[in-house]
C-alpha cells in the first residue's frame, strides 16, 4: 500500500486563507492540494489559477492541483495561459482536476486546453497558442466524476468514496490512477475520537480493495479547527496510507498514541508555524 | 493643502506627494539573449523582487504580451498574485494590462483574489494595447479598443471591484492622458514620451481634464530603464543589450515579420528606444531622473530587469539604485 497519495482539498473563495492552508499542508508533509470547487460551473477559474499561482510563490514541493469547473470557450486561452504560468512557476507540480459527468464533458474540456497549448488555427491561416507552456511534458489530468464510467480509458479518476463503496467491481479500477474523495465530513476526521483508529484502518483496507492511488480530503479553511484535521490528517491517515494492510493495525496504534502525547506534551520537537 | 489633511481625500490639484520609487518589469520571459529552459525566470522573479522589498522600493511591476515564443508573461494578474504571495509589504502593479483583452467578468474575480492576498498592495495599471494578434486570437475588435476598455473599467467600477485599488492608465497620446484624467486615475509614461518638457506638457493636459476619484490620490509615473555601471565597458555591454532586448520587442510592434515592417525599421526603433535608457553612473542617472522630477514625476519605475538578464546583473542593479539613486529622488521633496 506505500505510495497512496494524501491530497486535500480547498475552495479558492478565501485565497490568503487557502495560501495558507497550503503552507500548512506542506509543512505537514501532505502531498497535494487541489484548489477549486468539487463541481459543476461554481468552479471560479480566475480565483483558482490565482491561488495556485500564490501557491506556487510561497511552497516547494506540494502538488498543486486545479480543479476547473466548465470553463466557456472565450476564456480557454486565458485560463489555459494561467495554467503555463503556474507550472512554470511552481517547478512543474500544476495538476488539472475537471469535474464532469459525462465522458464527453472531459474530453472537451481537457482538449480545449491542451490545443490551446498546443496551439489553436486562426480564420486567416496562423496558428497562435499559449504561452508559457507547461513545463511538464503532460500535465497530470484527472476526471472528478460522480460514477466511474466517465473517461474510461483517461488514465485517471476520481471519484466520490460513497460511489466506491456501492461498486462491486471497484478491481476494475485497476488499470487507471484511481483517486477517492472522502466526503465532507466523516465523523472520525471532523471529530477524532476513540474509534477513529479502526475508521482510519477499515479505509485504508478498503483503499487498497479499490486499489485507489490517492484519497482526497475537502478541507474548510474557514473552519477554526481545519488546522488540527491537517494535523490529525499528516500524523494519523498520512502514514497509515503508506502502510501495507498486515501492520496498518499497528502503524495507526503508534501514532494515534504519538499524536496524544505529542499534544500533552509542552514542547514540539518540529515546530509546525 | 497638507499631506496630512489630504490623505484620503479625492484628487486635489497642486498637491505634492511624496516620490515613489517602484522597479520593473518582472515578465518571466527568457529569449535568444539568455536562453534558458524552465521556470529560472520564475524562481529568479522571486528573489530579485524580495531584494527589491528589503531595499524599501515601494512598487514592483509586471507588463503583458500574449503568445510569444520566449514566454513573456501573459497573464499580469496571475503574475502579480505570485510576486504578491512571495513578499509582504511591497506594492504589486501592472504597468500595464491590456483591458480590452479581458472579459471583465473574469477580471473581477481576480481583483477579489488579489485583495485577499495582498490587501492594499495591488496597483492596476491598464492600456489600450495595440497587437493584432493578440486582440484577433482573442476576438476583439483592435479598432474599438478604447471604446471596450471604457465598457471594462465601467462594468468594473460599478461591480465594486475596484474599490480601494489605485488606478493607474498608460499611453502616449493626449487621448489617453485625457481618459485618464476623466477616470480620476494616475499616469504613466513610458520612456518614449521624450524629454521633461513633453512630460510637463502631458502632465498640463491631464491635469485639466482630472476629475477626483474617491480613495485615489493620482499621480504622475515614468517608467525607464536605468542601470547603475560606473565601468565604460560594462556600460557598453548593457546599452548594447538594450538594444537587443529593444529589437527583440519591436517585433510586438510591427506585423508578421513576413508581411510586416523591414529589418531596417526595426533596428531604427530599437535604437531609438535604447537612447531611453539611462546607462552611467549612478549621480548621472539621478541628475537626469531628477530633472523629471522637477517636471511633476512623482512616481519612478526603474526597469532594472528587461528581458534575459543574468539575474545578477539584475540584483546589482537593485542594490546601487537602492543605495545611490531611490534616496535621492525621495528628498527631492
Amino acid at each position: 500500500m506505500s505510495g497512496l497519495r494524501l491530497t486535500v482539498q480547498v475552495t479558492p473563495d478565501d485565497a490568503r486563507a487557502a495560501v495558507e492552508a497550503g503552507k500548512l499542508a506542506e509543512m505537514r508533509g501532505i502531498d497535494s492540494i487541489w484548489v477549486g470547487g468539487t463541481a459543476g460551473p461554481g468552479s471560479d477559474s480566475a480565483k483558482v489559477t490565482m491561488t495556485l499561482a500564490a501557491l506556487a510563490a510561497v511552497t516547494d514541493h506540494i502538488r498543486l492541483g486545479a480543479v476547473l469547473g466548465p470553463v466557456a470557450s472565450e476564456h480557454v486561452m486565458f485560463v489555459a495561459e494561467e495554467l503555463g504560468v503556474v507550472d512554470q512557476a511552481s517547478g512543474g507540480r500544476l495538476e488539472l482536476i475537471l469535474p464532469s459527468d459525462d465522458q464527453d464533458g472531459f474530453v472537451q474540456q481537457a482538449d480545449a486546453i491542451r490545443r490551446a497549448w498546443a496551439g489553436v488555427r486562426l480564420e486567416d491561416g496562423r496558428v497562435v497558442g499559449a504561452t508559457p507552456t507547461p513545463v511538464q511534458p503532460q500535465v497530470p489530468t484527472t476526471v472528478l466524476a460522480s460514477e466511474p464510467g466517465v473517461a474510461e480509458g483517461s488514465g485517471s479518476r476520481c471519484v466520490p468514496i460513497e460511489v466506491a463503496r456501492e461498486l462491486p467491481e471497484a478491481a476494475r479500477f485497476y488499470d487507471t490512477r484511481t483517486a477517492l474523495l472522502m466526503p465532507e465530513s466523516p465523523d472520525w476526521f471532523e471529530a477524532p475520537h476513540e474509534d477513529s483508529a479502526k475508521a482510519v484502518v477499515d479505509l485504508v483496507r478498503e483503499l487498497e480493495h479499490c486499489r485507489a492511488t490517492e484519497v482526497v480530503f475537502p478541507i474548510d479553511v474557514g473552519s477554526a479547527s481545519y488546522r488540527e484535521k491537517l494535523g490529525f490528517l499528516a500524523a494519523i491517515v498520512h502514514p497509515a496510507l503508506g502502510a501495507s494492510s498486515y501492520e496498518v493495525d499497528l502503524v495507526v496504534a503508534d501514532a494515534l498514541s504519538w499524536y496524544d502525547r505529542s499534544a500533552d506534551s509542552s514542547f514540539e520537537l518540529a515546530p509546525l508555524s | 493643502m497638507t499631506l496630512a489633511a489630504s490623505h484620503g481625500a479625492v484628487a486635489s490639484r497642486g498637491d505634492t506627494l511624496p516620490v515613489e520609487v517602484g522597479l520593473g518589469f518582472w515578465n518571466m520571459q527568457r529569449g535568444y539573449t539568455g536562453p534558458a529552459t524552465g521556470p529560472a525566470p520564475y524562481r529568479e522573479a522571486v528573489r530579485e523582487v524580495q531584494l527589491a522589498e528589503q531595499m524599501g522600493f515601494d512598487s514592483v511591476w509586471v507588463a503583458e504580451h500574449h503568445f510569444s515564443y520566449d514566454g513573456y508573461g501573459p497573464s499580469p494578474l496571475t503574475s502579480c498574485g505570485f510576486l504578491a504571495a512571495a513578499t509582504e509589504t511591497i506594492s504589486v502593479g501592472t504597468c500595464i494590462m491590456v483591458l480590452p483583452l479581458h472579459d471583465p467578468a473574469r477580471v473581477a474575480p481576480a481583483l477579489e483574489a488579489l485583495g485577499s492576498l495582498a490587501p492594499g498592495r495591488f496597483k492596476l495599471g491598464v492600456g489600450l494595447g495595440y497587437r493584432e494578434v493578440e486582440f484577433t486570437t482573442f476576438d476583439r475588435n483592435l479598432k474599438r479598443r478604447a471604446r471596450i476598455m471604457e465598457e471594462s473599467l465601467d462594468a468594473l467600477l460599478e461591480s465594486g471591484a475596484l474599490d480601494g485599488i489605485e488606478l493607474w492608465f498608460g499611453g502616449v497620446s493626449e487621448a489617453a492622458f485625457v481618459r485618464a484624467a476623466r477616470y480620476g486615475g494616475s499616469i504613466l509614461l513610458p520612456p518614449q514620451i521624450g524629454p521633461p518638457s513633453a512630460v510637463e506638457a502631458m502632465k498640463g493636459i491631464w491635469e485639466a481634464n482630472l476629475q477626483p476619484r474617491a480613495g485615489q490620490r493620482p499621480r504622475v509615473g515614468l517608467f525607464l530603464q536605468a542601470w547603475p555601471e560606473r565601468d565604460a565597458g560594462r556600460a557598453a555591454a548593457l546599452r548594447q543589450h538594450a538594444t537587443e532586448e529593444w529589437r527583440s520587442y519591436s517585433r510586438f510592434f510591427v506585423e508578421d515579420p513576413v508581411l510586416g515592417a523591414s529589418g531596417a525599421d526595426r533596428d531604427e526603433m530599437a535604437s531609438q528606444f535604447a537612447s531611453t535608457a539611462m546607462i552611467g553612473p549612478s549621480a548621472q542617472i539621478t541628475e537626469g531622473l531628477l530633472a523629471y522630477e522637477a517636471a511633476g514625476v512623482d512616481s519612478f519605475i526603474l526597469w532594472p530587469r528587461f528581458g534575459s538578464m543574468a539575474s545578477t546583473v539584475v540584483r546589482d542593479s537593485i542594490d546601487e539604485l537602492a543605495s545611490e539613486v531611490a534616496p535621492y529622488l525621495r528628498s527631492a521633496r
